[in-house]
């Protein structure tokens, strides 16, 4: 059989090395063998033959083994090979060295000499399965990550949408609702100018009544008269009047005013692209938000140039005004300032416009997030998170840039760039 | 001494030869172990540059497309045995031949097709390793794609040599409309060898 045992070893598709206690070669197969330069490989030091074995690893397993009686292992995936043998797929493959996992065991001669077989077998066909896979693994982890991302885009895209289309909505209304007063408003305004006519017309009758009966009545029936008058305060009224008339005149114009700046804001008959004053777009929003600003804010500082018309969606840029003007009002406790630039940029062809106030301020490490959805920094129930994020979304649509800069306590300042020919150009000149 | 031109046409003359032999020796021996007759077209040298895998793909006589093995040889030189089981051919009709029940055949074909691709580059380096007087061992064969041609799935790979001998040999069974298409392949760093062993058959290890 030792025949047999002889050929099977030759035979084997493994490699077969044996060494002793000095690692000097007691046998090879031919696995082994035709891997070296040098033959034969007998009577040979292992590292003389190999030298690129990890020496001291190598000896201290060797010794290990021989110690213990033991095996011990290499696997390619921790240690991809102990030998550089050249890969055995030298045509299909993309790897030079061969994979190997080995193992070293104690084997013992039949005069009780104590060695060391170490087996290589070749990993190179499961390593480079095995690496596929993992590559492929590593590329579908790639993929669920990016679909994660994507998923989270477009939820906080379906919540910007819907604030933004609830923000369109309440423009909507404020429009319904601005028509629908306006109508009311017109008759009555009419009224009170024909009534201030009539009261002018009937001031004009009782004062000529008034001068005949004093020339015509007995003293006793003066005197009635008198006191009548006296006691229905009718000098008071006929002076009240005119102021009376006047008020109502007044408070008219100021609701023709709001109602206007409704239209003007929500600007339901102009929701596509078309060029617009931004400056007016700023004031009438100004009028619409008076109502969040009037407490907290002293004076409301307009410093607007002369702007050219932009190109742009202007319902949504007064909601971007609109959204920074409530901030501001959000930001400041009382007594506050807020200031309201705009600028031209003829060569560079867009437009500045800044939304200033002497408020709390963004903190530094929020300053990175407030435009990202559901961020927010004011108290439960009183911001969605989502207004600057819209606003951010709105800018960009404008193909335009929206920044802050902002110091705690000191107050924030958003700046707004948009260029005047809409995002077209923009496209075109990059 | 022959010029350098004339022991290259010398080599390849006798290594056209030497294979020649092989595959009738192959032939015949694939024709025991399977009980068909079989036919082994004659051996065609083909030298392959990796960036030229096009200009190799239209030197083939057959480019067929289908499932692609592969198994490693080495020894005295080493290299790959690529084997193309065409799309529409049908090993199955040799698995009675070769033991395997049909059936099971059916339902998975690469048992049979690996065991075909073990045999035919086995049976066709047998005869070289003979001739030239050395010893070749072969790995287990392996499974490189289910439907690409060579030229195609090697210009996918990021390959490790730049030049190589590509020998390509049909196998058929007359009875069954079977082909078979090998290409024996060893790079250049590893032809060294084979020149070497045909040098010395020539009796020129010396030149």
């Amino acid at each position: 059989m030792n025949h047999v045992h002889s050929e099977v070893l030759e035979q084997l598709g493994l490699g077969i090395l044996i060494i002793d206690a000095g690692l000097i070669v007691r046998y090879a197969n031919p696995f082994i063998a035709d891997n070296s330069s040098s033959r034969p490989l007998e009577g040979k030091s292992l590292f003389d033959l190999f030298p690129e074995l990890p020496q001291d690893w190598l000896r201290k397993r060797v010794a290990s083994v021989l110690m213990l009686d033991n095996t011990t292992y290499t696997n390619w995936h921790q240690r991809p090979r102990l030998f550089n043998f050249p890969s055995s797929r030298p045509v299909t493959g993309s790897a030079r060295l061969m994979y190997q996992s080995c193992s070293l065991f104690k084997v013992t001669t039949e005069a009780a000499e104590e060695l060391v077989c170490i087996t290589v077998y070749d990993s190179t066909p499961t390593a480079v399965t095995q690496q596929k896979l993992q590559s492929s693994l590593k590329r579908l982890d790639r993929e669920r990550a990016h679909q994660a991302e994507l998923n989270r885009k477009l939820e906080a895209t379906q919540s910007q949408l819907v604030q933004s289309e609830k923000l369109a909505g309440v423009g909507q209304l404020a429009a319904g609702v601005a028509h629908e007063i306006n109508n009311p408003v017109c008759f009555i305004k009419s009224n009170v100018e024909c009534l201030r006519d009539y009261i002018g017309k009937m001031e004009q009758l009782i004062e000529r009544y008034g001068q005949l009966l004093d020339r015509h009545l007995p003293e006793s029936e003066a005197e009635a008269r008198r006191q009548l008058v006296q006691s229905l305060d009718i000098d008071f009224i006929r002076a009240e009047l005119p102021e009376i008339m006047e008020e109502t005149e007044e408070g008219i114009e100021r609701i023709e005013g709001i109602v206007g700046s409704l239209k003007d804001f929500a600007r339901v008959d102009s929701g596509q692209w078309q060029y617009a004053d931004l400056n007016e777009g700023v004031r009438s929003t100004l009028k619409v938000v008076h109502h969040e600003l009037k407490y907290v804010v002293d004076a409301v500082e307009q410093d607007l140039a002369e702007l050219p018309p932009v190109f742009c969606l202007p319902a949504q840029l007064n909601q971007v005004f609109m959204n920074l003007l409530v901030n501001a009002a959000h930001a400041i406790e009382r007594h506050g300032h807020v200031k309201v630039t705009s600028r031209c940029l003829p060569e560079q062809g867009r437009v500045v416009l800044t939304f200033a106030d002497n408020g709390c301020g963004i903190e530094h490490d929020k300053l990175d997030r407030i435009f990202d959805p559901f961020f927010t920094t004011k108290e439960v129930g009183k911001g969605t998170g989502l207004g600057l994020s819209v606003s951010y979304g709105i800018i960009q649509t404008h193909a335009g840039h929206i920044s802050v800069d902002s110091a705690p306590g000191q107050g924030s300042c958003f700046r707004i760039e948009l260029p005047i020919e809409g995002p077209a150009a923009v496209r075109h000149t990059s | 001494m022959s010029s350098l031109y004339e022991r290259e046409v010398l080599r390849r003359d006798a290594l056209q030869e030497v294979l020649n032999i092989s595959m009738g020796q192959a032939a015949d021996t694939l024709a025991c172990l399977i009980d068909e007759r079989v036919h082994l077209s004659i051996p065609r040298l083909h030298d392959v540059e990796a960036s030229r895998l096009e200009a190799f793909g239209s030197s083939l006589i057959r480019k067929p497309c289908g499932m692609l093995t592969r198994q490693s040889f080495g020894g005295f030189f080493r290299g790959e045995v690529l084997a193309c089981f065409e799309r529409g051919s049908k090993p199955v009709l040799l698995a009675p031949g070769l033991g395997f029940p049909v059936a099971a055949v059916e339902r998975n074909p690469s048992e049979l097709i690996l065991e075909l691709t073990n045999l035919l580059a086995s049976a066709c380096l047998k005869g070289v390793a003979e001739q030239l007087a050395c010893a070749l061992r072969f790995g287990p064969p392996s499974v490189l794609a289910t439907a690409s041609t060579v030229t195609d799935f090697l210009g996918r790979q990021s390959l490790i040599w730049h030049k190589a001998l590509f020998l390509e040999i049909s196998f058929s069974v007359d009875s069954l409309s079977l082909v078979i298409d090998l290409l024996i392949c060893v790079p250049e760093q590893e032809s060294r060898a084979l020149w070497q062993g045909v040098d010395r058959m020539l009796g020129q290890e010396d030149v």
